[in-house]
């Protein structure tokens, strides 16, 4: 992969391929397309970001605008990745948007403690879905004024 | 309660007492009209021994009262010096025998109650069904009762003289620091140990006192192996339980979560082929399309008041005074926020009630809206909401003039899933009459409905009346 000197506007953690192909087709209708990252779990994200791993020499300081997290990964889950990413001063500062399928999560109140920015339930239907994501992603990557 | 009622009088005239006052008043009256000068001292003393048997010290006096009254009266009456003499002898001896006859009486009767007493407690010491052991402030048993002989599975003449610390173990310094040091006396739980050396749990009530210059403490044995046994049951029960709602718990997310992944991505995928080849489809492909896609959003929504539905049957409840009033209108202002209507709702004055505000709330909107969204196809929908208070529960009822059901079919109505109209006819998934059933039940209190078809429907929900 040639990711050394992408500019990169949006990190997708999402094990599922379908709820990644959606969440990329809704961020296409605002003209999101280019920067945006799509990785499968956590382990690799977390490559991604301290710039090791497969990612070894990639510029740490391309800092993506926003992290979306899906919290239900196998392996290393969303949780843990939140934890990695607020605990460490490089990355700390990016906002993190927890996506999940579900409002019955128990974790909720952890994320928020956890430092997470936002925490999106995935509607079932794929116009709320993409309503949401859509929304989402202009308010973060064009609107949101980030720390540095 | 009639047999006590002769206790209230601080006299009572018993039958023995009524004889003495009898003969008593006929020696005087046989002594003053015909036997003049007869010497009768022996009826005076008959009344007065009568009266004192009944060991009343009223009428004691009133029997030594009347005799001296007549006695009173022959000493008026007669002139012989001689006859006066023996009649003031006759008046001492009459108050003295009644005087001494009544300390007498007393002190035989202090002497039974006593020796009664002494019986009762040591029946109470031998015959009582808790372990009783004295001993002194060394330790060193005194005194044990055939109870704690039995508990602990020694003679009594093992234990005497032995230390204390061989049947119930001593308390820690920790626990001495917790004793109540005015008082001397504590209960605690403690461990038995028996002629076995066998350990069971004991517990244990110790007070100490003084008799004659000595110290001693008597301890009160209970053996609570049961008792512990029960807890470690009910304990093991709850942790079950626990562990039981954790699992249920972990299921729901489960649920909510891998059931929902797939099925958006079936709407999702369906909408993608409308929104990329709807135009290349036609009108029969694009019909199937969306089928597929309102069934997805159908079981999204199934999956959704599932969950709500399992949510709220475990959810505690929390209690509050509640004004049904606002209730029913912020129910209604919700409704008709979120689907458009025509039906003129009317709610009536409603009661306060003890409920979980949320959850009522729940129950409220739900059948609020069934009344809505049931009656929108008649003429003019008419909605009334209504309340009547009974001496121990509030009954609520929500009627309307929709479509009403077949009364045949009741029973079903408030099972999860079950479902009287078409969704065709009406939208919904089933759940919320059984979400508003298990609501009402977790408050005590029950639900029903009564209807017509074709001519509406009553809904009704009781609900205790608890102190506020």
């Amino acid at each position: 992969m040639d990711m050394e000197n992408l500019i990169v506007e949006i990190l997708l953690i999402e094990d599922s391929e379908h709820d990644a192909e959606m969440t990329k087709r809704a961020l296409k209708r605002h003209k999101i397309t280019n920067g945006v990252i799509h990785l499968k779990n956590g382990v690799e994200a977390l490559d991604f970001l301290f710039g090791v791993g497969q990612f070894e020499g990639r510029d740490i300081d391309e800092k993506p605008k926003v992290i979306l997290l899906d919290l239900k990964m196998p392996k290393m889950d969303g949780l843990e990745v939140l934890e990695r990413i607020k605990a460490n001063d490089l990355t700390k500062k990016i906002p993190v948007v927890i996506l999940t399928s579900s409002k019955e999560n128990p974790d909720i109140q952890k994320c928020y403690a956890l430092g997470a920015n936002s925490y999106l339930v995935k509607p079932v239907d794929f116009a709320g879905f993409m309503d949401a994501v859509s929304h989402l992603g202009m308010y973060w990557v064009m609107l949101n004024q980030p720390p540095n | 309660m009639n047999s006590g009622s002769s206790d209230k009088y601080p006299f009572s005239i018993d039958l023995v007492s009524k004889a003495s006052f009898i003969i008593i008043v006929s020696t005087g009256l046989l002594e003053l009209f015909f036997t003049e000068k007869v010497l009768l001292s022996s009826g005076y003393i008959i009344g007065v021994l009568l009266a004192l048997l009944s060991r009343e010290r009223s009428n004691v006096i009133i029997a030594v009262i009347l005799a001296l009254i007549f006695v009173g009266i022959s000493f008026a009456r007669v002139d012989d010096e001689m006859f006066k003499t023996v009649l003031i002898t006759r008046a001492y001896a009459l108050v003295g025998l009644s005087v001494s006859g009544y300390f007498i009486l007393r002190f035989l009767r202090r002497e039974t109650k006593t020796r009664n007493q002494q019986l009762l407690m040591s029946g109470i010491f031998s015959h009582g069904t808790q372990g009783i052991v004295l001993a002194r402030l060394t330790g060193e048993i005194v005194m044990v009762n055939p109870f704690a002989e039995k508990m602990f599975g020694y003679e009594k003449d093992a234990l005497l003289g032995t230390g204390i610390d061989r049947l119930i173990r001593p308390s820690t310094e920790d626990e001495l620091q917790l004793q109540d040091r005015t008082t001397n006396s504590y209960r605690k739980e403690s461990l038995g140990s028996d002629h076995n050396e066998r350990k069971f749990p004991i517990e244990i009530s110790v007070n100490q006192y003084d008799s004659a210059g000595q110290v001693y403490t008597i301890t009160f044995v209970t053996d609570i192996t049961i008792h512990k046994k029960n807890e470690e049951i009910l304990l093991a029960q709850k942790k079950e339980l626990e562990v039981v709602n954790q699992q249920l718990e972990a299921f729901s997310y489960s649920v909510s979560h891998d059931l929902r992944s797939p099925l958006r991505a079936v709407d999702g995928y369906a909408r993608m082929l409308e929104e990329d080849f709807g135009a290349v489809l036609d009108v029969e492909g694009n019909r199937l399309l969306t089928n597929v896609q309102k069934s997805a959003q159908r079981m999204g929504s199934l999956i959704d008041d599932l969950l709500t539905f399992s949510r709220l049957g475990r959810k505690e409840l929390k209690k509050a005074v509640v004004d049904m009033n606002k209730l029913a209108n912020a129910a209604l202002a919700e409704i008709n926020l979120s689907f458009q209507n025509n039906a003129t709702v009317t709610i009536h004055p409603l009661p306060q009630v003890m409920a979980d505000a949320s959850l009522l709330g729940h129950v409220v909107i739900n059948l609020l809206s069934n009344a809505i969204k049931y009656s929108a196809k008649s003429a003019s929908p008419q909605v009334d909401v209504s309340a009547t208070t009974e001496d121990d529960s509030i009954t609520v009822c929500i009627r309307d003039n929709g479509v009403g059901f077949d009364m045949n079919y009741v029973h079903k109505l408030f099972n999860v899933f079950q479902r009287l109209h078409l969704e065709s006819e009406f939208e919904g998934t089933g759940v919320g009459l059984a979400i508003a059933q298990r609501i009402v039940q977790k408050h005590g209190g029950s639900i029903w409905a009564t209807a017509t078809e074709g001519a509406g429907a009553s809904f009704y929900f009781r609900l205790p009346i608890e102190k506020f």
